[in-house]
Protein backbone atom coordinates (compact mmCIF):
# COMPACT_ATOMS: atom_id res chain seq x y z
CA UNK A 1 0.00 0.00 0.00
CA UNK A 2 1.38 3.38 -0.90
CA UNK A 3 2.56 5.50 1.78
CA UNK A 4 1.45 9.30 2.60
CA UNK A 5 4.61 10.07 2.00
CA UNK A 6 4.54 8.14 -1.33
CA UNK A 7 1.23 9.56 -2.20
CA UNK A 8 2.46 12.88 -1.82
CA UNK A 9 5.95 12.87 -3.62
CA UNK A 10 4.03 11.07 -6.65
CA UNK A 11 1.31 13.66 -6.76
CA UNK A 12 3.28 16.41 -6.84
CA UNK A 13 5.85 15.68 -9.17
CA UNK A 14 2.71 14.88 -11.23
CA UNK A 15 1.11 18.00 -10.56
CA UNK A 16 4.23 20.17 -11.32
CA UNK A 17 5.68 18.54 -13.93
CA UNK A 18 3.19 17.21 -15.95
CA UNK A 19 3.47 13.19 -15.92
CA UNK A 20 0.13 12.23 -14.00
CA UNK A 21 -0.10 9.21 -16.04
CA UNK A 22 2.15 8.18 -13.20
CA UNK A 23 -0.40 8.53 -10.38
CA UNK A 24 -3.33 7.73 -12.04
CA UNK A 25 -3.93 4.16 -10.86
CA UNK A 26 -3.71 6.01 -6.78
CA UNK A 27 -7.02 8.61 -8.41
CA UNK A 28 -10.70 7.57 -8.43
CA UNK A 29 -11.63 7.89 -11.99
CA UNK A 30 -15.70 8.39 -12.01
CA UNK A 31 -17.08 10.71 -14.75
CA UNK A 32 -13.65 12.15 -15.35
CA UNK A 33 -10.03 10.63 -16.22
CA UNK A 34 -7.83 11.02 -13.41
CA UNK A 35 -5.11 12.44 -15.50
CA UNK A 36 -8.02 15.39 -16.16
CA UNK A 37 -8.40 16.04 -12.26
CA UNK A 38 -4.73 16.36 -11.62
CA UNK A 39 -4.48 18.67 -14.80
CA UNK A 40 -7.02 20.59 -12.85
CA UNK A 41 -4.22 20.58 -9.66
CA UNK A 42 -1.62 21.54 -12.00
CA UNK A 43 -3.60 24.16 -13.76
CA UNK A 44 -4.32 25.84 -10.39
CA UNK A 45 -0.65 25.43 -9.21
CA UNK A 46 0.51 27.32 -12.31
CA UNK A 47 -1.88 30.20 -12.49
CA UNK A 48 -1.28 31.21 -8.67
CA UNK A 49 2.22 30.87 -9.40
CA UNK A 50 1.64 33.36 -12.78
CA UNK A 51 -0.75 35.50 -11.11
CA UNK A 52 1.80 36.01 -7.98
CA UNK A 53 4.82 36.67 -9.96
CA UNK A 54 2.84 38.99 -12.89
CA UNK A 55 1.76 40.74 -9.45
CA UNK A 56 5.02 41.23 -8.02
CA UNK A 57 6.46 42.38 -11.43
CA UNK A 58 3.96 44.35 -13.26
CA UNK A 59 6.67 46.37 -15.22
CA UNK A 60 8.86 43.83 -16.65
CA UNK A 61 5.39 42.00 -17.93
CA UNK A 62 4.57 45.70 -18.93
CA UNK A 63 7.96 45.63 -21.14
CA UNK A 64 7.88 42.14 -22.10
CA UNK A 65 4.44 41.74 -23.05
CA UNK A 66 2.01 38.89 -20.96
CA UNK A 67 2.33 36.43 -23.68
CA UNK A 68 5.97 36.40 -22.86
CA UNK A 69 6.18 37.04 -19.30
CA UNK A 70 3.99 33.90 -18.95
CA UNK A 71 5.60 31.38 -21.13
CA UNK A 72 9.11 33.32 -19.17
CA UNK A 73 6.93 32.59 -15.84
CA UNK A 74 6.19 29.07 -16.46
CA UNK A 75 10.25 28.15 -16.96
CA UNK A 76 10.93 29.94 -13.85
CA UNK A 77 8.06 28.27 -11.77
CA UNK A 78 9.68 24.86 -13.16
CA UNK A 79 13.01 26.22 -12.22
CA UNK A 80 12.71 27.73 -9.07
CA UNK A 81 9.53 26.06 -7.87
CA UNK A 82 7.94 27.94 -5.01
CA UNK A 83 9.40 27.06 -1.18
CA UNK A 84 7.18 28.32 0.93
CA UNK A 85 4.15 28.74 1.72
CA UNK A 86 3.67 32.34 0.99
CA UNK A 87 3.32 33.07 -2.37
CA UNK A 88 4.77 36.58 -1.75
CA UNK A 89 8.29 34.77 -1.78
CA UNK A 90 8.40 33.36 -5.36
CA UNK A 91 10.12 36.28 -7.01
CA UNK A 92 13.15 36.29 -5.04
CA UNK A 93 15.26 34.58 -8.26
CA UNK A 94 13.54 35.76 -10.92
CA UNK A 95 15.84 38.69 -11.69
CA UNK A 96 18.78 36.43 -11.27
CA UNK A 97 16.99 33.68 -14.16
CA UNK A 98 16.21 36.72 -16.52
CA UNK A 99 20.02 37.38 -15.87
CA UNK A 100 20.57 33.67 -17.13
CA UNK A 101 18.15 33.90 -19.94
CA UNK A 102 18.52 36.99 -21.52
CA UNK A 103 22.03 37.77 -20.99
CA UNK A 104 23.33 39.08 -24.34
CA UNK A 105 20.03 39.82 -25.59
CA UNK A 106 18.50 43.53 -26.17
CA UNK A 107 16.12 42.95 -23.55
CA UNK A 108 19.03 42.52 -20.97
CA UNK A 109 17.97 45.14 -19.21
CA UNK A 110 14.86 42.86 -17.77
CA UNK A 111 16.42 41.50 -15.11
CA UNK A 112 17.56 45.00 -13.34
CA UNK A 113 13.91 45.90 -14.04
CA UNK A 114 13.15 42.65 -12.17
CA UNK A 115 15.81 43.39 -9.74
CA UNK A 116 14.05 46.96 -9.08
CA UNK A 117 10.56 45.48 -8.70
CA UNK A 118 12.05 42.81 -5.97
CA UNK A 119 13.99 45.37 -4.30
CA UNK A 120 10.14 47.60 -3.76
CA UNK A 121 8.69 44.63 -2.73
CA UNK A 122 11.19 43.82 0.01
CA UNK A 123 10.82 47.33 1.15
CA UNK A 124 7.18 47.06 0.96
CA UNK A 125 7.25 44.44 3.62
CA UNK A 126 10.40 45.03 5.74
CA UNK A 127 10.65 45.67 9.07
CA UNK A 128 9.74 49.51 10.64
CA UNK A 129 12.88 51.16 12.23
CA UNK A 130 12.50 54.58 14.73
CA UNK A 131 14.38 57.19 13.01
CA UNK A 132 17.96 58.08 14.30
CA UNK A 133 19.26 60.57 16.71
CA UNK A 134 21.51 62.34 14.97
CA UNK A 135 22.27 64.01 18.61
CA UNK A 136 23.88 60.86 19.62
CA UNK A 137 26.90 61.05 17.73
CA UNK A 138 27.97 64.01 19.55
CA UNK A 139 28.95 61.44 22.04
CA UNK A 140 31.53 60.21 19.81
CA UNK A 141 35.17 61.50 20.12
CA UNK A 142 36.72 61.80 16.51
CA UNK A 143 39.24 59.53 16.52
CA UNK A 144 36.59 57.18 16.67
CA UNK A 145 34.76 58.60 13.78
CA UNK A 146 36.81 56.02 11.40
CA UNK A 147 35.53 53.06 13.23
CA UNK A 148 32.09 54.28 13.38
CA UNK A 149 29.27 51.89 11.80
CA UNK A 150 26.24 53.08 10.75
CA UNK A 151 22.82 50.58 10.64
CA UNK A 152 20.79 51.19 7.47
CA UNK A 153 17.12 51.43 7.46
CA UNK A 154 15.69 47.81 7.18
CA UNK A 155 13.21 49.09 4.39
CA UNK A 156 15.98 50.57 2.16
CA UNK A 157 17.39 48.06 -1.11
CA UNK A 158 20.24 49.71 -3.79
CA UNK A 159 20.21 48.86 -6.95
CA UNK A 160 22.86 49.38 -9.82
CA UNK A 161 21.97 48.91 -13.25
CA UNK A 162 24.02 49.84 -16.15
CA UNK A 163 20.69 50.63 -17.83
CA UNK A 164 18.17 53.92 -16.83
CA UNK A 165 16.31 51.17 -14.92
CA UNK A 166 14.52 54.11 -12.17
CA UNK A 167 13.24 55.75 -15.50
CA UNK A 168 11.92 52.55 -17.59
CA UNK A 169 10.57 51.97 -14.20
CA UNK A 170 8.58 55.46 -13.72
CA UNK A 171 7.57 55.37 -17.62
CA UNK A 172 6.04 52.14 -17.07
CA UNK A 173 3.73 52.99 -13.70
CA UNK A 174 -0.02 52.89 -14.54
CA UNK A 175 -0.48 56.42 -13.95
CA UNK A 176 2.76 57.77 -16.43
CA UNK A 177 2.60 60.25 -19.33
CA UNK A 178 3.71 58.22 -22.33
CA UNK A 179 7.43 58.42 -22.83
CA UNK A 180 10.25 56.88 -24.45
CA UNK A 181 13.34 55.96 -22.78
CA UNK A 182 16.70 55.32 -24.42
CA UNK A 183 17.93 52.74 -23.28
CA UNK A 184 21.54 54.40 -23.73
CA UNK A 185 20.66 56.98 -21.21
CA UNK A 186 22.99 55.72 -18.62
CA UNK A 187 23.52 53.98 -15.76
CA UNK A 188 21.31 54.45 -12.56
CA UNK A 189 22.05 53.94 -8.77
CA UNK A 190 18.40 53.59 -7.30
CA UNK A 191 18.08 53.99 -3.66
CA UNK A 192 14.39 52.38 -2.46
CA UNK A 193 12.85 53.51 0.66
CA UNK A 194 9.99 53.38 2.34
CA UNK A 195 8.77 56.46 3.70
CA UNK A 196 5.45 56.98 6.24
CA UNK A 197 2.99 56.47 3.64
CA UNK A 198 4.99 55.83 0.40
CA UNK A 199 7.82 54.05 -1.29
CA UNK A 200 10.15 56.29 -2.46
CA UNK A 201 12.68 55.74 -5.52
CA UNK A 202 15.18 57.98 -6.41
CA UNK A 203 18.80 58.15 -8.26
CA UNK A 204 21.99 58.15 -5.73
CA UNK A 205 25.16 59.69 -7.30
CA UNK A 206 27.72 57.36 -7.04
CA UNK A 207 29.81 58.06 -3.80
CA UNK A 208 26.44 58.65 -1.80
CA UNK A 209 25.74 54.65 -3.55
CA UNK A 210 28.66 53.26 -2.66
CA UNK A 211 28.87 54.57 1.08
CA UNK A 212 25.57 53.44 1.83
CA UNK A 213 26.38 49.98 0.08
CA UNK A 214 29.42 49.97 2.28
CA UNK A 215 27.24 50.52 5.20
CA UNK A 216 25.04 47.79 4.12
CA UNK A 217 27.50 45.32 4.13
CA UNK A 218 28.77 46.60 7.87
CA UNK A 219 31.94 48.20 6.70
CA UNK A 220 33.01 51.26 9.34
CA UNK A 221 33.03 54.80 8.20
CA UNK A 222 36.48 54.59 7.45
CA UNK A 223 36.03 51.45 4.99
CA UNK A 224 32.75 52.93 3.59
CA UNK A 225 34.89 56.52 2.84
CA UNK A 226 37.44 55.01 0.75
CA UNK A 227 34.85 52.68 -1.02
CA UNK A 228 33.24 56.17 -1.79
CA UNK A 229 36.68 57.93 -2.52
CA UNK A 230 37.32 54.95 -5.27
CA UNK A 231 34.14 56.17 -6.90
CA UNK A 232 34.46 59.64 -7.08
CA UNK A 233 37.98 60.73 -6.03
CA UNK A 234 36.85 64.76 -5.84
CA UNK A 235 33.88 64.11 -3.59
CA UNK A 236 33.99 65.70 -0.48
CA UNK A 237 32.70 62.62 1.80
CA UNK A 238 31.81 64.75 4.81
CA UNK A 239 29.37 66.39 2.60
CA UNK A 240 27.89 62.60 1.05
CA UNK A 241 27.75 61.53 4.58
CA UNK A 242 25.78 64.75 5.43
CA UNK A 243 23.56 63.43 2.45
CA UNK A 244 23.07 60.21 3.63
CA UNK A 245 21.90 60.86 7.31
CA UNK A 246 19.81 63.62 5.49
CA UNK A 247 18.16 61.20 3.40
CA UNK A 248 17.33 59.54 6.53
CA UNK A 249 18.33 55.84 5.29
CA UNK A 250 20.55 55.43 8.42
CA UNK A 251 18.68 54.12 11.47
CA UNK A 252 21.45 53.31 14.31
CA UNK A 253 25.54 53.52 14.94
CA UNK A 254 27.76 51.83 17.19
CA UNK A 255 31.81 52.02 17.65
CA UNK A 256 33.46 49.20 15.98
CA UNK A 257 36.23 47.76 18.64
CA UNK A 258 39.24 47.28 17.23
CA UNK A 259 40.15 43.38 17.48
CA UNK B 1 15.25 33.90 15.19
CA UNK B 2 13.11 34.85 18.53
CA UNK B 3 9.94 36.28 17.87
CA UNK B 4 9.89 39.83 18.93
CA UNK B 5 6.61 40.68 20.83
CA UNK B 6 6.24 44.41 20.95
CA UNK B 7 2.52 44.55 22.70
CA UNK B 8 0.94 43.38 25.62
CA UNK B 9 -2.20 41.35 25.10
CA UNK B 10 -5.20 42.53 25.98
CA UNK B 11 -8.51 40.67 25.71
CA UNK B 12 -8.94 39.39 22.20
CA UNK B 13 -12.13 40.60 20.81
CA UNK B 14 -14.81 37.09 19.85
CA UNK B 15 -15.92 36.52 17.02
CA UNK B 16 -19.76 37.38 17.33
CA UNK B 17 -22.65 35.06 15.78
CA UNK B 18 -23.20 36.87 12.98
CA UNK B 19 -21.81 37.14 9.60
CA UNK B 20 -18.14 38.53 8.83
CA UNK B 21 -16.53 38.92 5.41
CA UNK B 22 -13.16 38.02 4.20
CA UNK B 23 -10.72 41.04 4.14
CA UNK B 24 -8.96 42.34 0.97
CA UNK B 25 -5.86 44.95 0.60
CA UNK B 26 -8.49 46.69 -2.24
CA UNK B 27 -11.16 46.94 0.75
CA UNK B 28 -8.58 48.95 3.67
CA UNK B 29 -9.01 52.38 3.18
CA UNK B 30 -12.92 51.69 2.51
CA UNK B 31 -13.55 49.72 5.47
CA UNK B 32 -11.75 52.36 7.54
CA UNK B 33 -13.42 55.09 6.36
CA UNK B 34 -17.38 53.54 5.72
CA UNK B 35 -16.98 51.76 8.68
CA UNK B 36 -19.62 49.33 7.77
CA UNK B 37 -22.47 47.12 9.87
CA UNK B 38 -20.55 43.94 9.57
CA UNK B 39 -19.77 41.54 12.01
CA UNK B 40 -15.93 40.38 11.78
CA UNK B 41 -13.41 40.36 9.26
CA UNK B 42 -10.90 37.88 8.34
CA UNK B 43 -7.46 37.74 6.94
CA UNK B 44 -5.38 35.72 5.39
CA UNK B 45 -2.32 35.33 7.26
CA UNK B 46 0.11 35.29 4.64
CA UNK B 47 -1.10 38.51 3.74
CA UNK B 48 0.12 39.97 6.93
CA UNK B 49 3.65 37.86 7.13
CA UNK B 50 5.20 41.30 6.58
CA UNK B 51 7.88 42.70 9.44
CA UNK B 52 6.28 46.28 8.84
CA UNK B 53 5.11 48.46 6.70
CA UNK B 54 1.43 49.62 5.81
CA UNK B 55 -0.29 46.12 5.55
CA UNK B 56 0.10 45.46 8.94
CA UNK B 57 -0.52 48.54 9.83
CA UNK B 58 -3.89 48.24 8.36
CA UNK B 59 -4.61 45.24 10.07
CA UNK B 60 -3.69 46.49 13.28
CA UNK B 61 -5.91 49.95 12.92
CA UNK B 62 -8.87 47.40 11.34
CA UNK B 63 -8.53 45.01 14.38
CA UNK B 64 -10.11 48.07 16.26
CA UNK B 65 -12.97 48.43 14.42
CA UNK B 66 -13.99 44.94 13.93
CA UNK B 67 -13.07 41.32 16.07
CA UNK B 68 -10.41 39.47 13.79
CA UNK B 69 -10.04 36.27 12.58
CA UNK B 70 -7.17 34.50 11.16
CA UNK B 71 -7.41 32.15 8.62
CA UNK B 72 -4.40 30.50 7.05
CA UNK B 73 -3.94 28.94 3.53
CA UNK B 74 -0.24 28.04 3.14
CA UNK B 75 1.01 26.18 6.26
CA UNK B 76 0.83 22.68 4.54
CA UNK B 77 -0.98 21.22 7.49
CA UNK B 78 -0.77 17.28 5.94
CA UNK B 79 2.44 17.34 4.49
CA UNK B 80 4.38 14.75 5.60
CA UNK B 81 7.52 17.46 5.57
CA UNK B 82 8.29 18.85 8.86
CA UNK B 83 6.34 22.21 9.60
CA UNK B 84 8.11 24.95 8.21
CA UNK B 85 9.42 26.93 11.21
CA UNK B 86 9.75 30.02 9.42
CA UNK B 87 5.89 29.84 8.44
CA UNK B 88 4.98 29.34 12.08
CA UNK B 89 7.13 31.87 13.46
CA UNK B 90 5.46 34.40 11.34
CA UNK B 91 2.02 32.90 12.23
CA UNK B 92 3.08 33.06 15.61
CA UNK B 93 4.02 36.77 15.95
CA UNK B 94 1.25 37.79 13.76
CA UNK B 95 -1.33 35.97 16.23
CA UNK B 96 0.30 37.57 19.05
CA UNK B 97 0.31 40.93 17.17
CA UNK B 98 -3.72 41.04 16.17
CA UNK B 99 -5.01 38.70 18.70
CA UNK B 100 -7.97 37.63 16.69
CA UNK B 101 -10.80 35.79 17.86
CA UNK B 102 -10.51 32.67 15.84
CA UNK B 103 -7.17 31.24 14.13
CA UNK B 104 -8.13 28.62 10.87
CA UNK B 105 -5.93 26.57 8.70
CA UNK B 106 -7.12 23.56 6.09
CA UNK B 107 -7.35 19.89 5.81
CA UNK B 108 -5.46 19.30 3.47
CA UNK B 109 -1.37 19.23 2.45
CA UNK B 110 0.67 21.70 -0.56
CA UNK B 111 4.14 20.64 -0.08
CA UNK B 112 6.34 17.83 -0.18
CA UNK B 113 9.79 17.85 -0.44
CA UNK B 114 10.17 21.23 0.54
CA UNK B 115 8.44 22.71 -3.03
CA UNK B 116 4.98 23.88 -2.96
CA UNK B 117 1.64 23.84 -4.86
CA UNK B 118 0.38 26.77 -3.43
CA UNK B 119 -2.78 24.97 -3.32
CA UNK B 120 -5.34 23.39 -0.87
CA UNK B 121 -4.61 19.42 -2.09
CA UNK B 122 -7.08 16.57 -1.08
CA UNK B 123 -5.43 14.16 1.77
CA UNK B 124 -6.36 10.22 0.73
CA UNK B 125 -8.80 9.68 4.39
CA UNK B 126 -7.27 6.97 5.95
CA UNK B 127 -5.89 5.86 9.17
CA UNK B 128 -1.93 6.55 8.67
CA UNK B 129 -3.33 10.43 7.21
CA UNK B 130 -5.46 10.59 10.36
CA UNK B 131 -2.95 10.03 13.40
CA UNK B 132 -0.31 12.36 10.79
CA UNK B 133 -3.18 15.45 10.61
CA UNK B 134 -4.00 14.83 14.79
CA UNK B 135 -0.31 14.84 15.12
CA UNK B 136 0.40 18.30 13.16
CA UNK B 137 -2.83 20.03 14.96
CA UNK B 138 -1.21 19.00 18.32
CA UNK B 139 2.03 20.52 17.42
CA UNK B 140 0.20 23.81 16.06
CA UNK B 141 -2.16 23.85 18.61
CA UNK B 142 0.88 23.48 21.49
CA UNK B 143 2.96 25.91 19.69
CA UNK B 144 0.14 28.86 19.36
CA UNK B 145 -1.19 28.04 22.88
CA UNK B 146 -5.02 27.88 21.34
CA UNK B 147 -7.32 25.72 19.56
CA UNK B 148 -7.35 26.18 15.54
CA UNK B 149 -10.09 25.04 13.42
CA UNK B 150 -9.78 23.46 10.45
CA UNK B 151 -11.39 23.34 7.39
CA UNK B 152 -12.50 21.39 4.84
CA UNK B 153 -11.23 21.49 1.26
CA UNK B 154 -13.14 21.52 -2.38
CA UNK B 155 -11.77 18.99 -3.96
CA UNK B 156 -11.79 17.30 -7.84
CA UNK B 157 -10.29 14.12 -6.99
CA UNK B 158 -10.39 11.13 -4.42
CA UNK B 159 -7.65 8.70 -3.85
CA UNK B 160 -8.16 5.15 -4.30
CA UNK B 161 -6.74 4.81 -0.97
CA UNK B 162 -8.90 6.77 1.46
CA UNK B 163 -10.42 4.22 3.98
CA UNK B 164 -13.15 6.60 4.82
CA UNK B 165 -15.06 9.58 3.60
CA UNK B 166 -13.87 13.10 4.58
CA UNK B 167 -16.59 13.82 6.71
CA UNK B 168 -15.47 10.75 9.07
CA UNK B 169 -12.29 11.70 8.90
CA UNK B 170 -12.93 15.68 9.85
CA UNK B 171 -15.11 14.59 12.66
CA UNK B 172 -12.50 12.03 14.03
CA UNK B 173 -9.95 14.56 13.66
CA UNK B 174 -11.77 17.35 15.84
CA UNK B 175 -12.80 15.15 18.22
CA UNK B 176 -9.38 13.46 19.30
CA UNK B 177 -7.04 16.54 18.35
CA UNK B 178 -9.53 18.99 20.25
CA UNK B 179 -9.52 21.61 17.42
CA UNK B 180 -12.64 23.08 15.91
CA UNK B 181 -14.24 22.85 12.38
CA UNK B 182 -15.01 25.83 10.01
CA UNK B 183 -17.23 24.25 7.99
CA UNK B 184 -17.50 25.39 4.17
CA UNK B 185 -20.28 24.84 2.90
CA UNK B 186 -19.71 26.03 -0.41
CA UNK B 187 -16.86 23.12 -0.38
CA UNK B 188 -19.03 20.90 0.86
CA UNK B 189 -21.13 21.43 -1.96
CA UNK B 190 -18.49 21.15 -5.02
CA UNK B 191 -17.37 17.94 -3.35
CA UNK B 192 -20.21 16.61 -3.23
CA UNK B 193 -21.01 17.81 -6.68
CA UNK B 194 -17.63 16.47 -8.44
CA UNK B 195 -17.43 13.49 -6.01
CA UNK B 196 -21.59 12.48 -5.98
CA UNK B 197 -22.41 11.98 -2.24
CA UNK B 198 -24.97 13.50 -0.24
CA UNK B 199 -23.90 17.20 0.75
CA UNK B 200 -26.18 16.94 3.67
CA UNK B 201 -24.97 13.65 5.09
CA UNK B 202 -21.73 15.21 5.43
CA UNK B 203 -22.98 18.25 7.67
CA UNK B 204 -25.68 16.07 9.31
CA UNK B 205 -22.34 13.77 10.45
CA UNK B 206 -19.91 16.67 11.37
CA UNK B 207 -22.86 18.44 13.45
CA UNK B 208 -22.44 16.56 16.59
CA UNK B 209 -18.53 17.72 17.09
CA UNK B 210 -19.44 21.10 16.95
CA UNK B 211 -18.83 23.71 14.13
CA UNK B 212 -17.34 27.14 15.24
CA UNK B 213 -17.61 28.87 11.91
CA UNK B 214 -19.05 28.51 8.53
CA UNK B 215 -17.28 29.88 5.25
CA UNK B 216 -19.64 30.51 2.00
CA UNK B 217 -18.26 31.58 -1.25
CA UNK B 218 -19.15 31.51 -4.94
CA UNK B 219 -17.69 28.62 -7.45
CA UNK B 220 -17.81 28.24 -11.02
CA UNK B 221 -18.92 25.48 -13.23
CA UNK B 222 -16.68 24.03 -15.71
CA UNK B 223 -18.16 22.10 -18.58
CA UNK B 224 -16.28 19.35 -19.71
CA UNK B 225 -17.26 16.82 -22.61
CA UNK B 226 -19.18 14.52 -20.18
CA UNK B 227 -20.89 16.07 -17.59
CA UNK B 228 -19.14 18.87 -15.25
CA UNK B 229 -16.77 19.85 -12.72
CA UNK B 230 -17.72 22.31 -10.14
CA UNK B 231 -14.35 24.64 -9.13
CA UNK B 232 -13.84 26.66 -5.98
CA UNK B 233 -13.00 30.26 -7.35
CA UNK B 234 -14.52 32.44 -5.08
CA UNK B 235 -15.36 34.61 -7.51
CA UNK B 236 -18.53 35.18 -7.24
CA UNK B 237 -22.07 35.11 -5.36
CA UNK B 238 -22.76 32.81 -2.89
CA UNK B 239 -25.60 30.59 -5.40
CA UNK B 240 -28.77 29.64 -4.64
CA UNK B 241 -27.94 25.63 -3.82
CA UNK B 242 -25.27 26.64 -1.60
CA UNK B 243 -27.41 28.93 0.54
CA UNK B 244 -30.05 26.20 0.72
CA UNK B 245 -27.26 24.05 2.15
CA UNK B 246 -26.20 26.59 4.39
CA UNK B 247 -30.13 26.83 5.87
CA UNK B 248 -29.86 23.23 6.38
CA UNK B 249 -26.75 23.52 8.32
CA UNK B 250 -28.00 26.25 11.04
CA UNK B 251 -31.13 24.31 11.24
CA UNK B 252 -28.72 21.43 12.63
CA UNK B 253 -26.12 23.84 14.33
CA UNK B 254 -27.73 26.68 15.21
CA UNK B 255 -26.22 30.10 13.84
CA UNK B 256 -22.72 30.07 13.81
CA UNK B 257 -20.17 32.60 12.87
CA UNK B 258 -20.66 33.12 9.35
CA UNK B 259 -18.01 34.49 6.74
CA UNK B 260 -18.50 35.81 2.97
CA UNK B 261 -15.15 34.84 1.11
CA UNK B 262 -14.75 36.59 -2.20
CA UNK B 263 -10.60 36.50 -3.51
CA UNK B 264 -10.95 37.08 -7.02
CA UNK B 265 -12.59 39.38 -9.13
CA UNK B 266 -13.20 40.69 -5.89
CA UNK B 267 -16.11 43.07 -5.71
CA UNK B 268 -16.71 46.93 -4.20
CA UNK B 269 -17.61 46.79 -0.83
CA UNK B 270 -21.10 47.21 -0.59
CA UNK B 271 -21.64 43.83 -2.93
CA UNK B 272 -19.76 42.13 0.00
CA UNK B 273 -21.30 43.61 3.25
CA UNK B 274 -25.03 42.95 0.98
CA UNK B 275 -23.84 38.91 0.34
CA UNK B 276 -23.16 39.18 4.21
CA UNK B 277 -26.43 40.75 5.14
CA UNK B 278 -28.10 37.53 3.12
CA UNK B 279 -26.21 35.20 6.12
CA UNK B 280 -27.45 37.22 8.77
CA UNK B 281 -31.23 37.20 7.67
CA UNK B 282 -30.89 34.00 7.47
CA UNK B 283 -29.60 33.39 10.97
CA UNK B 284 -31.94 35.93 12.33
CA UNK B 285 -34.71 33.61 10.60
CA UNK B 286 -33.06 30.49 12.33
CA UNK B 287 -33.43 32.61 15.68
CA UNK B 288 -37.01 32.94 15.38
CA UNK B 289 -37.92 29.94 14.70
CA UNK B 290 -35.99 28.47 17.56
CA UNK B 291 -37.46 31.18 19.86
Amino acid sequence: MTSLRELQVAFLDGTLHGYPAQISSLITAGELAPEARVAIYANNAREGFLQALAATFPVVERLAGQDWFRQTARQYMSRHPSRSGNLHCIGERFAEFLDDELRDTEYAYFADVARLEWGYQEVLVAADHPSFDLAALSSVSPDGYDSLVFRVHPALRLVESRYPVLAIWKANQPQAVQTSVSLDAGAARVLIIRREDHVELRELDAPAFELLAAFMRGATLGEAFELAADADETADLAIVLGRVVKLQALVDFEIRQST
Amino acid sequence: MSPSLPRAVPAQRPIPVRSGIGLRARHHDDLLRERPDIGWLEAHSENYFADGGAQIDYLLKLRELYPLSLHGVGLSLGSTDPLDREHLWRLKRLVHLSEPGLVSEHLCWGSVNGTFANDLLPLPYTEEALRHMIRRVGEIQDLLGRQILIENVSSYLEFECSEMSEWEFLAALAFESNCGVLLDVNNIYVSSRNHGFDARKFISHVAPVGVSEIHLAGHTVKPLERGEILIDTHSAPVCDAVWELYEFAIERLGPVPTLIEWDAEIPALDVLVAEAARADVRMERRRDIAA
